[in-house]
């Protein structure tokens, strides 16, 4: 019920998003732009179909990355934006930009580094990988990537630092065609993630136990934390770091699915976010051109403190 | 045979936990594991289930090396129950005993009729019917152990290897879960580690004494529980006594 109120949702703020802008589309001229031809038609199929098709990808990549951190390290704040992976993907999105190499495969190595990085260093060799460790030393890396990526700002000419800069607070401005084109090798990837959850949810039991249930763990440790990693950093490469959208994704998802790891859930509550994100961003001061990022962030923010508000409620004895 | 073992050795980060380990366990009944903290009875627990790598030597289940069996056959023969079960906010004991199905359903498929029938057979063995859809971070002690017992109920394997299921219940609880395990191992054989020593003389059929990751006795109660064996396993003195009205042994530690 609450799933299918989800995509609904979804598929309205999506609705919305194509008659959204600096000009506001009737129903009938929508339907019209939609199917017909003329002005309107090739600003919704050149602008805003793309636009809204990589925005709902990405969101689903971040939600559903964010789900799959947060459920194998069995912590609310372990998604992708927090651990760093987020921000070194963005580093290697800003290398690769600079020194003109594909987006996506500067975004993959940046990303994969970070999950190498975290694996290795929080890996105890009794206990496998220790989640707290995993978490606080994320944070340190998120930092480190983040002051990198500053001092290459500082350093590039002031046309790339201005466009890395408005990249960097996460933006669907400028995406069209090739950038949906980009988005949509990001779907096979996605699939296996979407059909993970009976497997996330006995990992949430305990390694041992999974492993007794006849679940292969380490290898699928190692897949689905690959696969979201890969999926973060892809989104990261379409849309920039957009801020709080895996991290509230998964709690939004929780709530909707009753408390268990429904990855179906967390892609449509990303996929929503970003969406209403966006049309706010158009919406309010289109021509400001002010990132979507902005807004995430300005309804993300409260979800985060929420977030923490609630497991520490819990964990109180 | 449940379980045969021959020269096993487990190593963890490197330390050996367990070395080299040889016995054999009845095919029915209880056997209680039992030593001092950090001794190797949970790192045992694991080999025999499974879920560990070996440094060295075998562990056959009714004939079949487990090493040698896909994760879901293992898992079809033997359950596992670890010490500390955290249950995510929120589950449901219907949804955390259904979990025990795992190794029965087909891949991305939902659970069939008779799926849903031994998640109902395990919640009655345990007396939780009616609290089915109660959140299980809500239950008491006694209860939440009793769901993650229904929980290995359901996987209907044929053994059950339990890690301290008797910790942090109270009395009457400890009571009324040997009695649930002395009517289940009719049809099972169990492991389970243990500390109370009178509550494994009463209860168990076979008795595994580890000290420092070495085997220094396994065998019946009797055999097993008695001043000298005791007194090697836990390096301390103990007084065994029988008592006259019921003949049940009592096991009393010295120093106290």
């Amino acid at each position: 019920m609450r799933i299918a109120a989800l995509a609904l949702l979804t598929l309205f703020l999506a609705a919305l998003g194509l008659a959204a802008g600096r000009n506001w589309l009737t129903l009938s001229e929508l339907a019209q732009a939609l199917f017909g031809s003329g002005a309107d038609a090739r600003m919704v199929w050149n602008l805003r179909v793309p636009r809204l098709l990589t925005g709902v990808i990405a969101g689903g990549c971040f939600g559903l990355s964010g789900l799959v951190f947060q459920s194998l390290l069995r912590n609310p704040l372990a998604s992708p934006d927090v651990v760093g992976l987020s921000q070194s993907a963005a580093l290697g999105a800003v290398l690769a930009l600079l020194a003109g190499l594909p987006v996506t495969l500067g975004a993959w190595a940046g990303g994969g580094a970070a999950v190498l990085i975290l694996a290795w260093l929080a890996a105890h060799p009794r206990h496998g990988i220790e989640p707290r460790a995993v978490v606080l030393q994320g944070l340190g890396l998120a930092i480190l990537a983040g002051a990198a990526t500053e001092a290459l700002i500082l350093r590039a000419s002031d046309g790339d630092a201005g466009m890395v800069m408005t990249w960097l607070g996460g933006t669907l401005n400028g995406v069209g065609w090739p950038e949906l084109a980009r988005a949509l090798w990001l779907l096979p990837l996605m699939l296996p993630l979407l059909l993970a959850g009976r497997a996330l949810d006995r990992l949430e039991l305990g390694d041992d136990l999974a492993h007794a249930l006849g679940l292969r763990v380490g290898a699928l440790r190692a897949g689905l934390g690959a696969l979201a990693a890969l999926l973060a950093a892809g989104a990261v490469s379409l849309c920039g770091p957009m801020a709080f959208v895996a991290l509230a994704a998964g709690p939004v998802a929780r709530l909707a699915a009753y408390g268990r790891p429904s990855p179906v859930t967390a892609a449509l509550a990303g996929a929503a976010f970003i969406t209403l994100a966006d049309l706010l961003a158009r919406s309010f001061a289109p021509a400001a051109l002010l990132p979507t990022g902005l807004y995430t962030a300005l309804i993300g923010a409260p979800v985060l403190i929420l977030a923490v508000w609630r497991q520490t409620r819990r964990d109180a004895p | 045979m449940s379980f045969t073992v021959r020269d096993l050795s487990v190593r963890l980060g490197g330390v050996p936990v367990l070395q080299g380990l040889d016995f054999t366990l009845p095919p029915q009944g209880i056997t209680g594991t039992i030593g001092a903290n950090g001794c190797g009875k949970t790192t045992l627990l694991r080999a025999l289930a499974g879920v560990l790598p070996l440094d060295a030597g075998s562990v056959q289940h009714e004939g079949q090396d487990i090493a040698a069996l896909s994760a879901k056959a293992r898992a079809r023969r033997i359950a596992l129950l670890p010490q500390s079960g955290h249950a995510p906010p929120g589950l449901t004991v219907r949804q955390l005993v259904a979990s025990g199905r795992t190794p029965w359903l087909r891949p991305f498929l939902p659970m069939a009729a008779a799926d849903h029938a031994a998640v109902a057979r395990a919640m009655a063995a345990v007396g939780l019917e009616d609290l089915a859809d109660r959140a299980v971070e809500s239950l008491s002690g006694g209860q939440r152990q009793r769901a993650w017992i229904a929980l290995v109920l359901a996987q209907e394997s044929g053994t059950i290897l339990l890690d301290e299921p008797l910790n942090h219940l109270d009395l009457p609880h400890q009571a009324g879960l040997v009695q649930l395990l002395r009517d289940l191992k009719q049809a099972r054989s169990i492991v389970m580690i243990l500390h109370d020593l009178t509550v494994a003389a009463r209860s168990c059929d076979h008795i595994l004494a580890l000290r420092d990751g070495r085997l220094v006795a396994s065998g019946p109660p009797d055999m097993v529980l008695a001043e000298r064996p005791l007194a090697q396993t836990f390096g301390i003195e103990f007084e065994v006594s029988t008592m006259p009205s019921s003949g049940k042994r009592v096991v009393l530690p010295e120093g106290f």
